[in-house]
């Protein structure tokens, strides 16, 4: 029977990992560690893709030895967290990013039993009975705004599209501020908005972007990752303007990604590394909005504009709407609201 | 069978097993080098991942629970002549029904809140089931077809929930509130997260073995699967017998998700795999030990430690994550193409396929 042959070969692999883990002894480098988990792949152009280059350029600039894990999600569930983020404080790891808002049970269990560990994750509320656990939250609604107002005058019909995974807090605050900017510049647009149900899957994103054109939408904002490749696509087959999310995805079909909102979450691991490597970060919740400066430098979501090659093709008076709502959000003459719960929720 | 024969079938089974194995990890190794990684390296971190500690083998326990469960329902199907492709789409049925139901009614005891949660969450999962042995037996539409489509109605229901009726108190993720501790299945050890639904997982693997092969209806069930025509032929009502192999499936695929959300996570969250699921590794499970109950057991456990560890791979050794693809499918290949061999060369054994 092949059950016995298993049990012998488990029995037989255990015994040989006893073995090696004798022989094992761990060459300690002195540098300061640092681990970040992902629910996604690093080759999204969002959510994982911003992160991992982010701890890339960390690892170069300030000499700290990383790791990294992906698609936790993909091929996992979200009680996987639990033991990727143990495994990492177990090999010596002094900062654990655990970069979802599904995980916050496992980090703050793992947290609680490793006080002398700092660990981070997505998300808006600190907790001073754990002081080693940093939430962090990128809020797009800024940038989301000003997605707005670009695209209600770049519009030839008066129709405009956004989506996005799921109608949580820091995705239903882009697709609400995306509406509000464009009803103000011009109030009697409309606004097709949907939530697809998942980030990863890049055919629903194409199906979606493509109906909305059929319903007249000419431009549309995309907030999410493998979705917007999807929707990058289906924006190009249709011939419309797209505008990128979460990232910068410009670059991935620079002649449809007209302009890109993204959250900057490359800027915002580099920093909390930088803060890590000089023993810098301190026990508070870490909110990222377009006013964040961390040593005198902007750090967090962004509005990325139109490349050179595209510049042409924004007329005057949208270039000087864009400036003029970027200068009123950067003074605080326009508060853009945050809305965290889709309407009728 | 004679004690000496079926001994010395054990071994050539124990022998075959062991050394397609060891020809994945070879197979694997062409890989790990062609991306300049060191493969001793990276089983070494794999083995660690899965046996390394106290703790890394609570967790290569708590991944085999639920493919244990969906590899022991694919297999009751597969068995029995339907092909229940929709292991996924059950789990989730018995995940939300164990959510929503301990989260609606007023906190039990826990011996009678579990056993309510676990009789629920098993016929949520065996009425998914139904439905498509129903469309298959009334309409003959393929079942292969109905279940897989069901499966995406409760990953949508799920999003749904966690982030509509059910979502946490502070509506910030999408999840929902921890179940009463009453309703959580146990930790055997604390600290430790495996807990009572690896008993609960073997104690069904095994009733399942004893039903199929120690009862009169468990012989119909897998006449039915052997041959259909033969099985009706000899008057076994094979129309009935498969409605019912398929809604026992799937309820028991459902336990899988009770003891996600009961036992391993306590609350229901968004998202599970959709590329190697639960529910479809299920498959691979119940596959490589030709359909035999007590082997999915030992197989679920096979695979925990394989994704437990060549997921520490990425950690221990360097190596990118579609390692961890590469190397499962190797697995799975191997093993299947051995006994393929073995078949062929006339040294067949026994799983029970034709015994009584």
């Amino acid at each position: 029977m092949q059950s016995v042959a298993i049990v012998v070969i488990i029995i037989i692999a255990a015994l040989a990992v006893g073995g090696w883990y004798m022989m094992q002894a761990p060459a300690p480098t002195g540098a300061k560690k640092m681990a970040l988990v992902m629910p996604g792949s690093i080759t999204d152009h969002g959510w994982d893709q911003e992160p991992y280059e982010g701890l890339m350029r960390a690892k170069a600039d300030f000499g700290l030895e990383v790791s990294y894990t992906e698609e936790v999600m993909v091929t996992g569930t979200p009680a996987d967290y639990d033991r990727i983020i143990r495994d990492y404080v177990s090999k010596g790891f002094g900062f654990v990013i655990c970069h979802d808002f599904l995980c916050k049970d496992s980090v703050t269990a793992v947290a609680k039993d490793n006080p002398s560990v700092w660990f981070a994750y997505d998300g808006a509320r600190f907790d001073p009975a754990i002081p080693n656990l940093i939430p962090y939250i990128p809020w797009g609604h800024e940038p989301s705004y000003m997605a707005g107002v670009f695209a209600a005058m770049m519009s030839k019909t008066g129709v405009v599209g956004t989506y996005d995974g799921l109608p949580i807090h820091i995705e239903v605050a882009c697709v609400e501020a995306f509406e509000m900017g464009a009803k103000s510049v011009n109030p009697n647009i409309q606004v097709l908005k949907n939530y697809i149900g998942v980030w990863h899957d890049p055919k629903k994103g194409h199906d979606l972007t493509v109906s909305m054109v059929d319903a007249g939408a000419d431009i549309v904002y995309g907030v999410g990752d493998g979705i917007n490749i999807g929707g990058i696509q289906g924006a190009k087959e249709k011939g419309i303007w797209f505008i990128g999310g979460t990232g910068d995805q410009r670059p991935v079909e620079p002649g449809t990604v007209i302009v890109s909102v993204t959250w900057g979450l490359n800027p915002i691991i580099y920093t909390l590394a930088k803060l890590y490597s000089e023993g810098r970060l301190s026990g508070t919740a870490y909110e990222f909005t377009m006013h964040t400066y961390i040593d005198g430098k902007q750090v967090g979501p962004e509005f990325l504009e139109w490349t050179d090659a595209n510049a042409g093709k924004v007329p005057q008076s949208v270039k000087d709407a864009v400036a003029k709502t970027r200068a009123d959000i950067m003074s605080g003459a326009l508060v853009v609201p945050l809305i965290t719960k889709a309407p009728g929720t | 069978m004679a004690l000496a024969v079926r001994l010395n079938e054990y071994f050539r089974v124990t022998f075959s097993v062991a050394i397609s194995v060891l020809i994945g990890f070879g197979l694997s190794s062409i890989f790990i080098i062609a991306i300049g990684s060191n493969p001793l390296a990276a089983y070494v971190a794999l083995l660690d991942g899965a046996f390394g500690s106290a703790q890394s083998v609570s967790e290569t326990f708590i991944k085999a629970i639920p493919l244990i469960f969906t590899g022991l329902a694919a297999a009751i199907a597969f068995k029995s002549n339907v092909n229940n492709i929709g292991g996924e789409g059950q789990m989730y049925m018995g995940a939300i029904a164990t959510a929503v139901v301990a989260l609606s009614i007023p906190v039990l005891p826990s011996l009678a809140f579990l056993p309510l949660l676990l009789g629920i969450s098993f016929l949520a999962g065996a009425f998914w089931a139904g439905i498509p042995a129903f469309l298959k037996i009334r309409f003959g539409a393929d079942e292969i077809l109905t279940t897989l489509l069901m499966n995406w109605i409760p990953f949508y229901i799920v999003s749904y929930i966690v982030t509509g009726p059910f979502q946490e108190a502070d509506r910030i993720r999408p999840q929902t509130d921890f179940i009463p501790d009453a309703a959580r299945l146990p930790a055997f050890i604390a600290g430790y997260r495996i807990h009572w639904g690896l008993v609960l997982a073997i104690i069904v693997c095994v009733l399942a073995y004893v039903f199929l092969w120690k009862t009169s209806l468990g012989f119909e069930f897998r006449a039915t699967g052997a041959n259909l025509e033969a099985a009706r032929s000899m008057g076994i009502r094979v129309n009935r017998r498969m409605i019912e192999a398929m809604v026992l499936s799937g309820g028991i695929a459902a336990l899988a998700g009770f003891c996600e959300v009961a036992g391993t996570v306590g609350t229901l969250k968004l998202g599970s795999s959709n590329i190697l699921g639960y529910g479809y590794a299920g498959i691979l499970v119940a596959l490589i030990t030709n359909l035999h109950p007590i082997g999915v057991v030992l197989s679920g456990l096979f695979f925990g430690i394989l994704i437990v560890g060549s997921e520490s791979m990425q950690r221990g050794a360097d190596v990118p994550i579609a390692m961890v693809y590469i190397i499962e499918a190797i697995m799975v290949l191997t093993i299947i193409t051995s006994q393929l061999l073995l078949r062929k060369l006339g040294l067949t054994w026994s799983t029970g396929q034709t015994s009584q």
